[in-house]
């Protein structure tokens, strides 16, 4: 039996990064195939750790009320809110900066942030290492967990319908930094998640980075979420038809590569999920 | 068959009269600690997943069908920092970056006092008398790290007992039997660096739906199963008294049975690790309930 949803002052409320950011974009079209309104709580640039400490806050103040949908789109496990940072929104590719040899980062970073942030960044070199040396290992499984994390909140809000993406893949070059010292990606690689799926609770196995594709084509992307117009109105769709226990259409996926986030571009690109 | 323990000094090798001993003999099954006293979550962890790696492409795999695997989740607190000379020397760490353990209040003391206990005793290489207050050189990292961590990091504990549930999904064969050692918040939400509002929505959590043929979380603590040190009781070193790892023995066979375990003997008032007794006691988790 699947979650009955009815009535009409129910919302749809995002968390996530710059994927679930423009109410224009995809979250406006999923308002209106849904008939609700839409609260976008995520932020560009930031990781799960923001956006779940959002979703908490929410559901302890009772923001979020029975019969109302979720959608988190958890970014990089990476993107940690660095204590040192002034914005919340530079909290990409900061590991870079950790590693013995790194500095694609600096290049790229220079072009958006003050010179000001750099230099704090830099310093903090030595703490970024820390950081990932005291993670260690199992922190390539954190977006794992917060997915099990988000299957066990669902199962405390049964009302509450709860859909779940990742913007890139579980593992997105983590197993690349020394400085987590991760020696096999191997039980990352052979997990399967069908058995968290429940009336409540859908986690989208096929990261929004790779249905979308890459972010090549700057003038056909008016929108903050690195889609096209196109891919927004398709992505609203699916997102609805995960909500309505819908088959969803797989045709638009993009079937070349991944969009990437720029900051990893220093490296070989991820394989694309292939959707089955 | 065999059980396989990840733990802390809860679940160690103590030889006879410890709870894995008992346990062997009860369950006629030969059992194998992979536990070290000091360590948390993530070593025991990353042991879990190495020996489950292992056992996916041997053939003679560490983890066989129908084996079974105890895991003792320890303070997420205990995280392994690169500078420290001890696996096991992770407890208290956090503290250090914290203002409350200066000397300026009887609380503060004792801890100082614990923080700069010699421990050459029990790590024989760490030969420093400064204790774990040695580390203190490293508190703007540490705090930086507390920082960074933040608020989610209250539920670090809950996501482990979740994604061992995954892997229990996903390894059918194996049955698994998971405890805290203590609370899942355990202090950490009164460390101002990790800078948590609310602990509303981690007191108010459900976990009975996670219990499946092949999974089952006990809520209640060990620690507060055995609760602290009292009388004049030999303790072993895994914190229990003799008797009490008969019936801790007794209770994870219960549940490996499928029977209801004798929960008649747990003193519900916790004994604490060290680092964490000055900063009083927690309201008691919820009363495990067998179902």
């Amino acid at each position: 039996m699947h979650l009955e949803i009815s009535g009409d002052k129910m919302t749809i409320h995002i968390f996530g990064d710059s994927f679930g950011v423009d109410e224009v974009g995809w979250p406006h079209q999923l308002s209106k195939l849904k008939k609700e309104k839409v609260r976008c709580l995520a932020e560009a640039g930031t990781g799960p750790n923001d956006a779940l400490t959002k979703l908490v806050l929410q559901l302890e103040e009772e923001l979020i009320t029975p019969y109302d949908t979720v959608v988190v789109c958890l970014s990089d496990q990476k993107r940690l809110n660095f204590s040192f940072l002034k914005r919340k929104d530079s909290a990409c590719g900061i590991f870079q900066l950790g590693e013995d040899e790194n500095n694609h980062y600096l290049e790229h970073v220079l072009d958006h942030q003050g010179e000001e942030e750099i230099d704090t960044i830099v310093k903090h070199s030595p703490v970024i290492k820390t950081i990932a040396q005291t993670l260690g290992p199992m922190f390539l499984y954190e977006n794992v967990k917060n997915i099990t994390f988000l299957h066990l909140i669902a199962n405390n809000f049964k009302k509450i319908r709860f859909i779940v993406f990742t913007c890139f893949s579980l593992n997105h070059y983590l197993s690349y930094y020394k400085n987590f010292n991760i020696k096999s990606t191997k039980l990352l690689d052979l997990l399967t998640f069908d058995s968290l799926d429940i009336d409540n609770f859908d986690y989208v196995k096929i990261p929004i980075g790779h249905i979308v594709g890459p972010n090549t084509h700057h003038a056909n992307h008016p929108h903050l979420n690195h889609m096209t117009t196109e891919q927004n109105i398709k992505f609203g769709q699916l997102v609805y038809d995960v909500i309505m226990y819908n088959e969803i259409d797989k045709s638009w996926f993009v079937k070349t590569e991944p969009y990437d986030d720029p900051l990893e571009n220093c490296r070989e690109m991820e394989p694309l999920f292939i959707y089955e | 068959m065999t059980i396989h323990v990840y733990s802390d000094s809860f679940g160690q090798d103590y030889g006879s009269g410890a709870w894995p001993a008992e346990l062997e003999k009860l369950q006629n099954q030969e059992v194998i600690c992979n536990g070290e006293g000091g360590t948390g979550p993530n070593w025991s962890l990353r042991k879990l997943i190495r020996h489950l790696e292992d056992s996916s492409d041997r053939h003679s795999p560490l983890i066989k069908s129908l084996d079974t695997i105890i895991v003792l989740l320890s303070d997420q607190k205990r995280m392994e920092f690169p500078w420290l000379d001890h696996d096991g020397l992770a407890d208290g760490i956090f503290l250090l970056a914290e203002d409350i353990h200066e000397p300026n209040t009887d609380a503060g003391h004792t801890l100082l006092a614990h923080l700069k206990q010699n421990l050459s005793l029990v790590f024989p290489t760490f030969i420093r008398d400064e204790g774990m207050y040695i580390y203190k050189k490293y508190a703007p990292e540490i705090k930086t790290v507390a920082n960074t961590l933040g608020p989610m990091f209250l539920y670090e504990n809950v996501k482990n007992i979740t994604f061992l549930h995954l892997l229990s999904k996903q390894f059918r064969k194996f049955n698994f039997l998971v405890f805290t050692c203590f609370s899942l918040d355990h202090h950490t939400s009164k460390y101002k660096n990790f800078n948590i509002k609310s602990t509303k929505l981690l007191h108010d959590l459900d976990f009975n739906y996670l219990n499946t043929p092949n999974f089952y979380y006990v809520s209640t603590p060990i620690s507060y199963m055995v609760g602290s040190y009292s009388g004049s009781e030999e303790i072993l070193d895994n914190h229990m008294t003799v008797e009490q790892n008969e019936k801790f023995a007794l209770f994870c066979g219960a549940i490996l049975n499928n029977n209801d375990p004798d929960t008649s003997w747990f003193v519900h008032k916790p004994y604490d690790d060290p680092f964490a007794e000055h900063q009083g006691t927690e309201p008691p988790p919820p009363t495990f309930i067998y179902e």
